[in-house]
């Protein structure tokens, strides 16, 4: 008869590959190590679970995530809050972030235009960003989606709509690859990009 | 350039060959459905990365085999590259070149360059505008680096505006969302338009050239057929074409929303043959359609040589077959010892010296 692992261990092992970038071997290493791991630190990583997904939500204002109403940075009394900038993901923030040349407020989307994976406009963050430019006091929105045809289309719908505003609507400038994602781009060509942003 | 050797593995019908080749003629031979025409194609797998027939990769696949793989020394004028690609069933390509994994179309596609006469090839005169363009876009990738990348764009953004516009069927859709798409499109459009009308004002030479040799006398002309006039497109710059096509575009939407489909951009266009100023699609006979699909192969060989300064390699499959003899005679006048050609044939022809290979049953026997 084939050898199996006790249930409780198979049980851990299915969920832990279920994670992205974790395949079957993977996912046996990293259950032997909990198994191994002392109790405080095991524990505390499956309290910490359910913990994040009750406290953390969308901030009211920018949909980046908190663990209050609104999220720090639209807490913070420091930023130029006539400066906006768009990106796809929340993620996208932190590679912003990291540049360290950017220091208005963001607003995330949560994905872009995409007809084939059957999201349009109606399904992105878009009407809390456009209640947010009509209440006045911002004078730029820098669209920092990605430089695929699925973000470059998300930038150009975004820009005819906040056209009639007359606030100005700048692109970064993609010295990110082409195709790349924003995630991936390391801090220099981020902090150039946000020098060059020229006019849609 | 031209290629040394090659090793193919559970492609198609052969399970493990391999082959040393001559730098000049190649000839294969060998009875109906014995493994001629795969040879060519494992050749022109390694240039393009897929069949020349228009089949999957898993239709490559040895009967009953989970992988195959094809790989071979490609001699150029300054260096010598060892080409390897090999496919796994349900799974990923991968592709070598000097051992070096390569991830995209756009950084393999233009190193092997091959031009191929295939039989399909004889209906791109009579069949749909599809083929035509093919023709354009396969040569063109090869010669020109970058083109085979904004091709790849080109189709993203259409696939995508295609799918929103057969969402026109169930829900309204607002023309907002559709110039994002149009926008984008008549970028790349325009490049593509540009890029083409150049090849073409070349390519009308070499063609005319060749086709008045073996038609003799007869003359061929080719004009491309876009959104607007050749003659007019040709005094535009890439940024003129650009808003013409957004123009067009934006008036066609009620059009396009109605069709559910995209009718309009060079994804449309046509490539126009005349022999002797009647439309040869309307009007040649069975042998002026030949002669013009081959006098179109030569003036590609005849570009791509003159654009690159290196020879392609040629693969004939099958043409012999197709032409009477005083037609069969001039195409060989043409053919240039210093370039690597590969025929294929059902006779072993006696008026042509080359290496000859004969296939039988998956397995090539040097003569
Ligand atoms: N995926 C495959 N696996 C195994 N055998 C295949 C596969 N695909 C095709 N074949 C076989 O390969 C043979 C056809 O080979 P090919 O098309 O090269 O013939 P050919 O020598 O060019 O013949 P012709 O003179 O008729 O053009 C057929 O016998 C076919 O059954
Ligand atoms: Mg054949
Ligand atoms: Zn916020």
């Amino acid at each position: 008869m084939q050898y199996r692992y006790p249930e409780s261990l198979a049980n851990l092992i299915k969920y832990l590959a279920t994670l992205p970038g974790i395949g079957p071997k993977t996912a046996q290493r990293l259950a032997f190590h909990l198994l191994n791991e002392s109790e405080e630190n095991a524990l505390g990583l499956a309290r910490a679970i359910p913990e994040a997904r009750a406290k953390v939500r969308r901030c009211l204002v920018c949909g980046n995530l908190t663990d209050g109403r609104l999220c720090a940075i639209c807490e913070d009394i420091d930023r130029d809050r006539s400066v906006i900038c768009v990106v796809e993901q929340t993620r996208d923030i932190f590679a912003m972030e990291r540049s360290r040349s950017y220091n208005g407020l963001y607003h995330i989307l949560h994905g872009t235009i995409s007809p084939l994976e059957g999201r349009g406009p109606e399904q992105l963050n878009i009407a809390a960003l456009m209640n947010r430019l009509r209440e006045g006091g911002v004078k730029e929105v820098v669209m920092a989606t990605n430089s695929t045809v699925e973000g470059e289309a998300t930038a150009l719908y975004l820009a005819r709509l906040i056209k009639p505003l007359e606030i100005r609507v700048t692109r970064i400038a993609h010295g990110i690859p082409v195709g790349g994602d924003l995630e991936y781009a390391d801090e220099a060509t981020l902090a150039q990009a946000l020098c060059g942003r020229k006019e849609l | 350039m031209y290629l040394q050797n090659l090793r193919i593995n559970n492609f198609r019908n052969y399970e493990d060959q391999l082959i040393e080749f001559d730098p000049e003629l190649n000839l294969i031979c060998g009875d109906n459905a014995q493994g001629k025409s795969n040879l060519l194609e494992a050749i022109a797998y390694l240039s393009l990365t897929s069949s020349f027939r228009g089949v999957k990769d898993n239709e490559l696949l040895c009967w009953n085999k989970d992988y195959f793989f094809v790989c071979g020394e490609l001699i150029k004028k300054i260096e010598k590259l060892d080409l390897r690609v090999g496919y796994q069933r349900q799974g990923r390509k991968i592709w070598q070149i000097n051992k070096e994994a390569k991830n995209r179309l756009a950084d393999i596609v233009g190193i092997f360059h091959t031009v191929i006469f295939s039989p399909e090839d004889l209906l791109l005169v009579k069949e749909g505008p599809q083929l035509r363009r093919k023709f354009l876009n396969r040569q063109m990738s090869q010669l020109y680096d970058g083109f085979c990348q904004t091709l790849i764009k080109y189709n993203k953004i259409l696939k995508q505006k295609n799918t929103l516009l057969k969402e026109s069927r169930a829900r309204i859709i607002n023309d907002e969302e559709i110039e994002p798409w149009n926008e984008q499109l008549s970028e790349l459009g325009a490049i593509i338009i540009k890029k083409r009308l150049d090849v073409l004002t070349e390519l009308k030479v070499f063609a005319a050239e060749k086709h008045r040799i073996l038609s003799q006398e007869e003359q061929l002309d080719l004009c491309y057929e876009s959104f607007l006039p050749e003659s007019q497109m040709q005094q535009m710059t890439v940024e003129e074409i650009k808003d013409a096509l957004f123009m067009v575009l934006k008036n066609k939407i009620i059009i396009e929303k109605k069709a559910a489909v995209s009718v309009l951009g060079p994804h449309r266009d046509d490539l126009s043959i005349f022999i002797n100023q009647k439309s040869a699609r309307n009007f040649a006979s069975q042998g002026q359609q030949k002669s013009c699909a081959i006098a179109l192969k030569l003036a590609e060989l005849a570009l791509a040589e003159q654009k690159k300064g290196e020879k392609p390699v040629l693969l004939l499959d099958d043409v012999m077959s197709e032409l009477d003899s005083g037609r069969q005679e001039c195409l060989l006048s043409l053919l240039k010892r210093d370039i690597q050609t590969f025929i294929t044939d059902t006779k072993q022809r006696s008026d042509l010296s080359g290496h000859l290979f004969i296939v039988k049953g998956g397995k090539v026997l040097k003569a």
